[in-house]
């Protein structure tokens, strides 16, 4: 048995010197397949937008893109993991905001909005407050009007904590000077059958939601800048200020990665605006399009560090 | 809702869904028929590979694993008298000794028969009343969960173990592991010790693997081999005599003993729908029952066919019962009904609330599945009876590794991080030793289940009653009422039946030696106990830095364990007589030398996933096992032999894992 071994011992060593001889080859970029981390599980919504926009990124980029999972927090393991890998551009990340503005104020995590730049992203949601249909707000007036008079009374649910559904909550509360309690749900269906028993007397969630339960659940503000919801108005028609109030998935690079490399993938992946095609996939399984390319990317996510700064102890507060 | 239920059947009859059937219960009786090996490490060894495919033949394949478990585990109760799962341990009772009078044939047919009667009961039990159970669903909010969940914590802590206190202690034990991490209410990192993969919190599939399969895989190598009982013969293997058989016993079940089988597998079901209170129980109340109504009591024990109906009909009937709050309330109630969960998660469905009125195809689809499992396990148990005895001959050298590389692949496959492989192993080699201790893996598991169901409802249900006044939100939730009343009411009962039985305790307490304090059991509960105090102090140390909220839940887990801790010690001390013939320590009988080998291996094992990648160190560990576990003197024939299974072994999984179903493997230097 021992000769067995030490053979096998020899051949390992062969094998390792062998590949170590290989030198790497000096090409332009991208000479390989591009992998994007996802920092969730498969199937969960940020793959499914990610792989509904995959071959069109692929077809821009002209190479193939190789998703890979690491999940864990909320999306925090996965994110932190992108930073312990090579900066080279072959390797990127998909991931939210603001989920990266609030997290790297207060999770202490080794990534934030400086080392990290936007690339591109195709899918956007709204931000929105949702009430029962037989609730007896009919407008945020009345909602707000009911939480001035009952302070610590209203009970508003929403979708986990440092979230874009808490940045939401938080500006709302900061904006109108009202007392609500928070109580962070599980996930979205979760929180939608808690509304719909009456278990919590408002939420604050996403537009996605009013298709699910249609007819059984109404928004009563929104936070995007128009109309975009038939018959809801904005949180800017009360003239409250819900600027930065918003969530997409975004694709990421990490801001050392070489400048060849990001200005290939930025300057690429920007050809992508008005492709039609991309639009129609994004909206095919249930998203809602909208297409913000590097530039676009980076004013967005300063208007949300800047409400985050302004929300900080808001956001504390409710977070507890 | 006979739409849904013709969609449902066309799906399962699919090719693949057929195959898929077929596959995953003859996979489950080989499995179930290990001993040690029960239903939960079943479903979790292949579970990465219905990673990849289609939502409707994954379910269809884990319920098929389970449907075949249960009823393989009859086969080394019947064969061996070493029950394959813990729910088949009663099915030895009479298994065993009629396979000892020549009826072998005979006692497999029966457990067959009513293993299928029983997946028939489960499956109709959830066409009837998970519609009947669906109006009242959107009613289980907060306070509800906190009530069920909390409920089978202890139940299964108290009941599911020889020693209660330990039993609870374990399920705490498995609550606190949930603590780690950001916590799933406000989301802030607790007790992460500065570790970034710590934040993502221990999770749920590795901890399975760690603390189920790889105990008893250590187990199996360690033990002297199994073999089977030389008086125990089939009588004629053809399948003729065997089709005339199977008519007799079908005549005999289905006539005298239906409303036996009808019994039983309610109980089954019923067992299975609560939370917490696994299969051995359900075995144990069908078993008394078809006792207690039996018209020939003092064959129990003896080879009655009827002992072996009631235990194997109710463990199958307990399969439906236990996926109904799974997909009803997404509480699962068993190890093996969370394995079923995360398949549900991990194919981007929530079960839960909604689940019924929004994947009805899906719910209708298990419920069809669940009856095709039980007729295929009818079919394979019939025309594989000759070879059934096979699958105890396996051998343990080439098992043991194999096993192990499936396990390391199911334990990366779900999030992806090397570090769940650590937990794996260390979770593994860990638990070989607790379990020596009393301590119980299974309660252990669902407290890591359904411990962040648990927080997440205190919290939520404590929010509202503060935001609404405590009682007018109590006394607007009237299912939790009524759970309070009946968990008051259950509570008082076993009270009284403690009372009654105590003083048949007194007077068992006078057989056998009584240990010394830092003998035996008795010695190894003192220091147990001496040694986790401070730890729970240290870690007790860190709450005064986290939000009141993030705290709360981990102050109380802990404050529980102290207290547990603190009884153990006193009962140590104090109450001599309660370790009566527990004079042997508990560590004895462990192969220290072995083992210390594998642990190291394994430990190697992992830093050889990281640096050289997954199948080369794959292919390694399982060369150095093959010839390592090899019973007699390795000639070179077996080396050669070895080789040669380790590359088939290897490439099998690529083709499977890589090539087949793309599931990501983790990459090093090489591959």
């Amino acid at each position: 048995m021992n000769t067995t071994f030490r053979k096998l011992g020899k051949v390992c060593a062969a094998v390792l010197l062998a590949l170590g001889m290989v030198a790497p080859a000096q090409a332009a970029y991208p000479e390989k397949p591009i992998t994007v981390i996802i920092p969730f599980g498969a199937g969960t919504g940020a793959d499914n937008n990610f792989r509904a926009a995959q071959p069109f990124y692929e077809e821009a980029l002209g190479v193939k893109i190789v998703t890979d999972y690491k999940a864990g927090a909320g999306g925090v393991v996965g994110a932190n993991y992108y930073m312990s890998t090579r900066p080279d551009g072959y390797t990127l990340l998909f991931y939210n905001f603001p989920h990266i503005s609030l997290q790297q104020v207060f999770q202490k995590t080794s990534y934030n909005t400086d080392n990290l730049v936007p690339i591109v992203s195709s899918v956007l949601f709204d931000e929105i407050i949702t009430v029962r249909e037989d609730s007896p707000f009919k407008t945020l007036e009345d909602l707000i009007k009911y939480a001035k008079e009952n302070p610590g009374k209203v009970t508003v649910g929403n979708t986990g904590s440092y979230s874009s559904n808490h940045l939401t909550f938080a500006s709302f509360v900061k904006e109108t000077g009202v007392d609500m309690v928070r109580i962070p749900f599980e996930n979205g269906t979760k929180l939608n059958v808690a509304l719909l028993d009456g278990q919590i007397d408002a939420a604050c969630s996403n537009a996605q939601w009013l298709t699910t339960h249609k007819g059984k659940i109404r928004a009563l503000a929104s936070a995007s800048k128009e109309r975009i919801i038939e018959g809801v108005p904005t949180f800017a028609e009360y003239g409250i200020n819900m600027d930065g109030c918003t969530m997409f998935n975004c694709l990421i690079g990490r801001a050392d990665m070489p400048k060849e490399a990001l200005d290939y993938l930025t300057s690429r992946l920007a050809t992508l605006r008005d492709n039609k095609d991309l639009a129609a996939s994004i909206a095919r399984i249930g998203s809602t399009y909208g297409f913000q390319d590097s530039n676009d990317l980076k004013e967005t996510i300063a208007k949300m560090d800047a409400k985050v700064e302004s929300l900080k102890d808001t956001i504390k507060a409710t977070a507890d | 809702m006979l739409e849904l239920l013709w969609d449902g059947l066309v799906t399962c009859l699919a090719p693949i869904n057929i195959l898929a059937i077929a596959l995953s219960v003859s996979l489950g009786i080989i499995v179930g028929a290990l001993p040690g090996f029960g239903a939960s490490i079943g479903m979790i060894i292949i579970l990465p590979l219905t990673y990849t495919m289609d939502h409707t033949t994954a379910l269809i394949a884990l319920s098929g694993v389970y449907v075949g478990c249960e009823y393989g585990g009859s086969i080394s109760s019947i064969l061996l008298n070493t029950p394959g799962t813990s729910a088949a341990m009663v099915t030895a009772f009479d298994g065993y000794p009629m396979a000892r009078q020549g009826k072998a044939r005979d006692a497999l047919l029966i457990s067959n028969i009513a293993s299928f009667t029983g997946g028939i009961m489960s499956a109709l039990s959830m066409l009837f009343f998970l519609p009947l159970l669906a109006p009242f669903v959107i009613k289980f909010g907060a306070v509800e969960l906190f009530l069920l969940a909390g409920m089978g914590l202890f139940l299964v802590g108290a009941i599911s173990s020889q020693d209660p206190l330990k039993g609870i202690i374990s399920a705490a034990l498995g609550v606190f592991t949930t603590c780690i991490g950001v916590d799933a209410y406000v989301g802030n990192p607790r007790f992460t010790l500065g570790s970034i993969e710590l934040m993502g919190g221990i999770p749920f599939i590795p901890v399975m693997l760690g603390t189920f399969s790889l105990p008893s895989l250590l187990s199996m190598v360690m033990s002297t081999n199994c073999t089977l009982d030389q008086e125990i013969v089939f009588e004629k293997v053809r399948m003729r005599d065997n089709i005339s058989a199977f008519s007799r016993l079908c005549r005999l079940l289905f006539g005298k003993m239906k409303m036996l089988l009808f019994r039983s597998g309610l109980i089954g079901v019923g067992v299975g729908i609560v939370p917490g209170v696994g299969g051995s129980v359900a075995t144990m109340l069908a078993y008394s029952d078809a006792k207690r109504s039996s018209s020939e009591p003092e064959k129990f024990g003896k080879g009655s066919a009827e002992g072996i109906v009631a235990s194997e009909c109710s463990n199958n009937g307990l399969v439906g019962g236990a996926f109904i709050p799974v997909l009803a309330l997404g509480i699962p109630g068993s190890p093996a009904a969370a394995v079923f969960m995360a398949a549900i998660f991990m194919h981007g469905m929530t079960p839960g609330p909604n689940f019924l009125t929004e994947q009805g195809p899906v719910v209708y689809m298990v419920i069809m599945a669940l009856f095709l499992c039980a007729v295929m396990q009818l079919l394979l148990g019939l025309f594989t009876i000759g070879s059934l005895a096979n699958i105890l001959r396996i051998p343990s050298d080439k098992l043991f590794p194999a096993v192990i590389v499936i396990c390391a692949i199911g334990a990366y496959v779900v999030r992806g991080l090397n570090f769940d492989i650590w937990i794996f192993v260390l979770f593994g080699i860990v638990t070989y030793f607790l379990v020596r201790l009393g301590f119980n893996p299974g309660a252990y598991a669902l407290g890591v289940i359904l411990g962040p169901i648990v927080e997440r409802s205190m919290l939520e249900a404590l929010s509202l009653a503060k935001a609404k006044g405590a009682l007018v939100y109590f006394m607007s939730r009237p299912v939790a009422q009524v759970m309070l009343i009946l968990i008051i009411l259950y509570v008082v009962f076993r009270v009284y039946q403690a009372r009654r039985s105590g003083k048949t305790v007194a007077k068992k307490a006078l057989a056998g030696d009584i240990p010394g304090l830092f003998e035996g059991m008795r010695g190894a509960d003192l220091i147990s106990g001496i040694i986790m105090l401070p730890i729970i102090g240290a870690l007790a140390s860190a709450l005064p830095s986290y939000p009141v909220k993030t705290a709360m839940f981990p102050a109380i887990v802990l404050g529980l364990l102290a207290l547990l801790m603190l009884a153990v010690i006193l009962k140590a001390v104090f109450r001599p007589a309660k370790y009566a013939g527990q004079t042997a320590a508990p560590f004895a009988c462990i192969n220290w030398k072995g083992i210390g080998m594998h642990a190291v291996l394994l430990i190697a094992y992992v830093l050889g996933i990281k640096y050289i990648g997954f199948y080369v160190a794959s292919a390694v560990l399982i060369f150095v096992l093959c010839n390592i576990l090899k019973k007699d003197e390795l000639s070179s024939r077996d080396v050669l032999w070895n080789v040669v299974f380790t590359v088939v072994f290897v490439a099998v999984c690529y083709v499977i894992f890589s090539l087949g179903f793309g599931v990501a493997t983790p990459r090093g230097i090489l591959f």
